[in-house]
């Protein structure tokens, strides 16, 4: 991928621009110019170049004086190939060059910083990557589990910008400068377990373990909202969180449990 | 006692509170490709032929197997009929799986699959046990729709096992009142939280497999005979498992054969993820029945005849302990006191899905249907079938009609009383359909079902080491899907060794290579069998122990006692060693004893088909019927086990709450629908099936009685089924008291209870 | 899931250019649009080549009321909606539907936008890797019709399909009267849906909903939401409710009964003007089904007539808690 560049020669702005969120889509399918436009110009900066001249026009006055006169000619668009600056006349032709000669450049994968318990990665993603897929096969934390992996049993919750949601059901690249928390992110970093992962140990909130992770994470949001929920609260909170072994008597015990001891 | 019976926190629970649990879908190893299977997508055909070539060339892609690969004689015969891992000839059930294709990404094996081409000749497909049997049918195998345990497939109609006493047709003659009826349970699954998975990687001829199992060497076997390799060639983990009521039991073995294949093919490591949908429709489908019931009584509701006819499909292909789950229960068939009683059982094939067991088979079949054919008279006599049943069941010391005798903690009287004042019964009764009426709409019934579940007998091993600087460790191979179980015997073990529980610090349930052989968890065996293992073995160690103290201390062992890790002269206790002295001194040593435990040895009195002990429980409810849009709400329950002894407090609580919590969904709004014209499964996901939730599902009221059983370790009894046992039954008896109605098919959705009250 | 190209829109504009596009798809809350991929719901000629991100859109989640008109952003996540105190008090019957809309993580997720214009959710459509090519996806049959028809349609068939609108927002706004603009048109909610292969709404590719308005009920109006499903939580609705009556004028609108939103006029007209009783709203329990025919059942298939029953009792207690 060519970087960032600023070049300014006389009467020419040139720049080279990362193309992000290309949206140029492979296979030559049409998309919109303005759209191909826009999504050049992303970040404000444009692959055109609007190129000003000055002008100096000489003319002879009747009674033989000759006169300058400076103007300046209207300005004419070009627009400008990112990868090798080459100039095209209108917006088609460059799209079709891009299309035609930089094929690879166009690569899929993006390169996306997630904030995960406070700790920021840097990691390459393919746009259909789930959360869950990213955090568990990318980040290797996998202590959010994947249930359904659609959206229906809530075992693959994490916090979202201290909002619980499915990560299964949501991409990855869309998550970029959200801060997420997962199960990982909530013992201290001496290893002192959360109080909420302490009731949940003490009250033995969980049998086979695998929709721990989800429910942990959701009480969390919970409490943090909620600090002194009933157990009506509890219930309706945890109401997306499937427990297979039935266990919902020992978890409705173990967040009361945090509650009561200030398990925020 | 000083730690059986109380909740020191579970050993793993540190483990599975930060998420540090890895279960199989988290196991990576370098280089591991993925795996994904070809499945048809029709319920009956001839496989005409299979083209894998365009899917071989698909970049990315690294091996692509079908029968083809397997060896000739590798079937795996723990399915009923034995099987190779692929389909050959025909496929019989929407999900039998035709190829497999492994590849350097999730994705890229998806595409490949569907680049297999496979020419099928469909075939008429056959969905109902009963229709299965008759002479037309489409025939699923050769010889016949009928499997049977001394020939395999027989002739469609052959019974697969049956038990008889007396005479029913004279005892139905002997009555006053009497019912012939059929009922039917759908099709469900085992819900698996976890989306299975197995990794196998070849070292040479040896395989290591990863896998989500129910433990036990049972995997083993079935690998060395697929492919003929030694069992000690193989090495089998089985990480943490999300609950599989008996999913993993056999099924896992399939998925475990195919990415094995893959695995030696690719010449690299494979995983294979099962997606939500081959979890539900693809690896157990469990007690589907269809049960013709005849029963017969006096005025006075005692029993002249019962007899139960059940067909009971197995799908295309079931797994052997399917076809056990159909006659498991059937001792029971007298157990509310019957002269005359018949039990027959059809093992039926049928082109719906593999035919399973969920955990407690048999009781939402067999132990329903004798439950309703009691109910069906009782109700008719006006007679309160709770009350009924307390006074007329079989006691402690009775043999029921194959000889199987009741233990001393088969205490039902205390578990039916106890379940029946949980949700105060006595104020609540009342005739059926003539309750009060609350809300305009809504009619509320209460209902009584005895719970209990045979524990099968089988092997337990366990090893015990105390190592040098005194801390302790065990291991035995019974999986770990939260059934509780090592900290059960980490309970037991500190209270037989006088260790402080802390000192237990590993306790491994996973690991083939080092643990002796166990069978897998199942039959509610673990803790009884494996609790008699630890229990000797640390008799053994115990005395090690001992003797070395003594020789420390200058003393003989018999003036010893040990408490929290220190052995200490009784007399004066100041004169002491923690268990890390003895081992030091006068040399380094570890204690190792490996302990195997024979079922069969334990009991040799209890006599019966499978011996097993029908330790006492009971579930009692309250529900309450919106009698104008069908909607069955259960709004009390409670449920009352004798456990002999709780060893862990909370884990055996969490048992019989959970166990009760989880199953009575199945009584009225739990099943799968089946498409009737393809066979294809409609709903393959937890979007749609209607499991237990926080908001939906009573916590049961708990009652815990102790009174021991004498062959169960320090008394315990088992408990992991049976604390399932008896849900439907006391559903739907109650909802007959509701609205004076009997709806004859589980479950009672809205559709089948608005029908029964004439609104449809 | 497959792979597809992800464009980040910043403004309505952009994103409507960019839907048009072949086979572009916007995702909102994406909790419709991921299942069906994951799942290959639809033929692979029908799988987004573009999939156009309307989050990054700023200023389209808002709750307002302004001059008798509450404004709700199209991005508004249904948590939102169901806490927000003043929708709850005098626009209750839509804060009680996105209240049990789902479950909670859904609602944080799920947006009022992508709640009405979700596909449906019949079991053949949905079944994996396109196994049923019905009607709706271009094929030429409707697999319900002779197989489980239980959760379908009991109307009858549109166009042969008996699929029904799985929206419990979507009643809600047809009671009250609500307006759902787009960035080319406003629509009376009621016109929203429609029969389309294989969407469900009336929207151009390249139409985006903006904003729902809904004008405010006047004093003495109340509105409710009644639901019906197996579970409490998580389940789509088998049928549902939302009815609006003041002093005159009464508006009922059933859901999960007919491929769209069902507006019971029969109902609305036995119960306008009369008192609000159990024998008022159990006739109006009666009008609303008159002319439901139901599918009958077949060997393992229960039909849905029982589905009229339930429909009857959600009218008739949607009606008694507007007292």
């Amino acid at each position: 991928m060519p970087e960032k560049e600023k070049e300014t020669q006389d009467g020419q702005i040139s720049r080279r621009q990362f193309i992000r969120n290309a949206g140029i889509v492979v296979g030559g399918t049409a998309v919109g110019s303005a759209f191909l436009l826009t999504a050049c110009g992303g970040d404000g900066e444009t692959v055109t170049n609007t190129v000003t001249k000055t002008v100096n026009v000489t003319t002879t006055a009747g009674s033989g004086t000759t006169q300058t006169v400076t103007t300046t000619a209207a300005g004419t668009t070009t627009y400008v190939c990112p990868y090798d600056n080459q100039q095209f006349a209108n917006l088609a032709e460059l799209k079709a060059h891009l299309e035609a000669q930089h094929m690879e450049a166009l690569t899929k994968t993006r390169l996306v910083t997630l904030n995960v318990n406070s700790n920021d990665y840097i990691v390459e993603v393919e746009p259909q990557w789930t959360l869950a897929f990213v955090i568990r096969d990318k980040l290797g934390l996998t202590g959010t589990k994947i249930g359904c992996d659609e959206g229906a049993c809530g075992t693959c919750t994490v916090l979202l910008e201290s909002i619980p949601i499915l990560s299964c059901m949501v991409l990855a690249i869309e998550c970029e400068s959200k801060n997420i928390l997962t199960i990982e992110g909530l013992e201290a970093k001496d290893g002192t377990l959360h109080p909420i992962q302490k009731a949940f140990s003490e009250e033995m909130g969980f049998q086979c373990g695998f929709c721990t992770p989800g429910i942990i994470v959701t009480t969390k949001a919970l409490l943090d909202k909620n600090p002194s929920p009933t157990t009506d609260d509890i219930k309706s909170a945890l109401s997306g969180n499937l427990c297979s072994c039935g266990a919902y008597d020992s978890i409705l015990k173990s967040v009361l449990s945090a509650a009561n001891k200030g398990g925020i | 006692m000083t730690i059986v019976g109380t909740s020191p926190i579970v050993k793993d629970a540190r483990l599975k509170v930060t998420g540090q649990a890895i279960y199989t879908q988290d196991v990576n190893i370098p280089g591991m490709l993925h795996g994904k299977i070809l499945r048809s997508p029709l319920a009956h055909a001839k496989i005409i032929s299979i083209d894998t070539a365009e899917a071989e060339l698909l970049p990315g892609v690294r091996a692509v197997v079908t029968h083809k690969d397997c060896r000739p004689d590798g079937m795996n015969s723990y399915w009923s009929p034995p099987r190779l891992m692929f389909a050959v000839d025909k496929v019989r059930f929407v999900g039998d799986p035709v190829a497999a294709v492994a590849a350097d990404t999730v994705e890229i094996a998806e595409e490949a699959v569907k680049l297999i081409k496979v020419e099928y000749q469909e075939l008429p497909l056959v969905l109902d046990p009963i229709e299965a049997l008759k002479p037309d049918a489409p025939q699923i195998y050769e010889a016949g729709n009928s499997f049977t345990m001394a020939q395999g497939m027989a002739t469609s109609g052959t019974p697969c096992f049956a038990a008889t006493k007396g005479d029913i047709e004279q005892g139905l003659k002997e009555a006053d009142i009497s019912a012939d009826f059929i009922i039917s349970t759908p099709i469900i699954t085992n819900h698996s939280p976890e989306t299975d998975t197995t990794v196998a990687q070849w070292f040479g001829e040896q395989l290591t497999v990863w896998s989500s199992s129910q433990g036990g060497f049972t995997l083993h076997s079935i690998l060395s005979m697929v492919f003929g390799i030694r069992e000690t060639d193989i090495h089998l983990i089985s990480n943490y498992s999300g609950a599989g009521h008996g999913a993993n039991l056999k099924e896992c073995s399939m998925r475990a054969c195919i990415t094995a294949l893959l695995s030696r093919k690719a010449k690299m490591p494979v995983k294979i993820s099962y997606t939500k949908r081959e979890v539900f429709s693809c690896m157990s489908m469990p007690d589907k029945a269809k049960i013709r019931v005849r029963v017969g009584a006096k005025d006075d509701g005692s029993l002249t005849a019962l007899e139960i006819l059940q067909y009971h499909d197995i799908g295309g292909y079931g797994e052997t302990h399917a076809v056990y789950s159909g006659f498991a229960q059937s001792s029971l068939v007298d157990f509310y006191k019957c002269p005359n009683v018949k039990f027959v059982l059809y093992t039926c094939m049928t082109n719906n899905g593999v035919g399973g067991y969920f955990r407690s088979y048999g009781p939402e079949m067999t132990c329903w249907a004798i439950e309703m054919g009691i109910e069906r008279v009782l109700g008719k006599l006006g007679i309160d079938a709770g009350k009924f049943k307390l006074k007329n069941h079989l006691q402690p010391g009775d043999k029921t009609h194959d000889d199987t005798l009741l233990t001393e903690s088969s205490v039902f009287d205390i578990d039916f009383t106890a379940a029946m004042n949980g949700i105060g019964w006595d104020t609540k009764w009342h005739a059926p359909g003539k309750g009060e009426t609350y809300e305009g709409s809504k009619k509320r019934g209460v209902g009584l079902a005895c719970a209990t579940k045979h524990h099968t007998k089988n092997d337990k091993s366990v090893e015990l080491k105390i190592s040098r600087d005194g801390s302790i460790q065990f291991n035995s191979f019974p999986g770990n899907f939260g059934q509780g179980i090592g900290s059960s015997l980490s309970v037991l073990l500190a209270e037989a060794l006088g260790a402080k529980y802390e000192d237990i610090n590993t306790v491994i349930l996973g690991d083939s290579d080092i643990s002796p052989f166990t069978t897998c968890s199942f039959g509610s065996s673990t803790l009884f069998y494996g609790g008699h293992a630890i229990l000797q073995a640390a008799q053994e160690a115990r005395a090690i122990l001992f003797e070395r103290a003594a020789n420390i201390l200058g003393v003989k062992a018999e003036d010893l006692e040990s408490k929290d890790s220190v052995i200490s002269l009784k007399a004066d206790p100041t004169k002491k060693v923690t268990f890390k002295d003895a081992l030091q001194k006068p040399y380094v040593f570890d204690i190792v004893i490996s302990n195997h435990v024979y079922g069969p040895a334990v009991q040799t009195n209890t006599g019966g088909r499978g011996g097993g002990i029908f330790p006492s429980g009971a579930l009692a409810v309250e529900v309450e019927v919106d009698t104008e849009t069908g909607q069955v709400t259960v709004l009390e329950a409670c449920s009352s086990h004798n456990l002999g002894k709780a060893i862990h407090r909370k884990v055996a609580e969490g048992q019989v709450s959970g166990g009760a919590l989880l199953n009575i969904p199945r009584a009225h709004r739990l099943f799968i629908p089946i498409d009737p014209v393809t066979g294809t499964p409609l709903v393959t996901s937890d979007d749609g099936y209607a499991w237990a939730t926080m908001v939906d599902d009573v916590m049961p009221i708990v009652n815990i009685t102790e009174v021991p059983e004498p062959l169960g370790p320090m008394g315990a009894a088992p408990i992991g089924e049976k604390s399932v046992a008896g849900t439907s039954a006391a559903v739907m008896s109650a909802v007959f008291n509701a609205i004076g109605v009997w709806i004859d098919d589980k479950p009672l959705t809205p559709d089948k209870v608005l029908k029964a009250l004439g609104k449809v | 899931m497959k792979t597809f190209e992800h464009f980040n829109a910043n403004t309505i504009e952009e994103a409507s250019m960019a839907l048009e596009s072949e086979n572009a798809e916007a995702i909102a809350g994406g909790t419709d649009l991921l299942g069906r991929l994951k799942n290959d719901v639809l033929s692979s000629a029908m799988y987004p080549k573009t999939i156009i991100n309307l989050k990054t859109i700023s200023s389209l989640s808002y709750i307002k009321e302004e001059t008798g008109i509450l404004k709700i952003g199209a991005l508004t996540p249904l948590s939102a909606i169901a806490a927000d105190t003043n929708v709850q008090s005098k626009y209750s019957a839509l804060a009680q539907a996105a209240g049990k809309t789902a479950s909670p993580h859904l609602r944080e997720m799920g947006t009022i936008g992508g709640n009405i214009c979700q596909y449906n959710r019949c079991w053949y459509f949905r079944n994996p890797d396109n196994r049923f090519d019905c009607i709706r996806k271009g094929g030429n049959m409707c697999f319900a019709m002779m197989g489980d028809n239980r959760y379908h349609s009991i109307f009858g068939a549109v166009q042969g399909c008996i699929a029904v609108n799985p929206s419990d927002t979507a009643p809600a706004l047809i009671a009250l009267n609500a307006i759902i603009v787009t960035n080319k048109d406003a629509y009376e909610a009621e016109n929203f849906w429609d029969y389309a292969v294989p969407g469900s709404t009336i929207l151009a590719a390249n139409e985006i909903v903006k904003e729902i308005q809904i004008p405010t009920p006047a004093s003495g109006t109340k509105s409710a939401f009644q639901k019906f499903a197996l579970r409490k939580t998580i389940d789509f609705p088998i049928v549902n409710c939302a009815v609006l009556i003041s002093r005159e004028d009464a508006r009922i609108c059933l859901n999960a009964v007919h491929n769209n939103p069902y507006r019971a006029t029969k109902a609305e007209d036995a119960i306008k003007g009369k008192a609000i009783d159990e024998a008022n709203a159990e006739a109006a329990g009666a009008a609303a089904v008159s002319g439901a025919i139901g599918m009958p059942g077949n060997g393992s298939n229960p039909g849905n007539k029982y589905k009229i029953q339930i429909a009857k009792t959600l009218v008739k207690r949607a009606i008694l808690a507007c007292k």
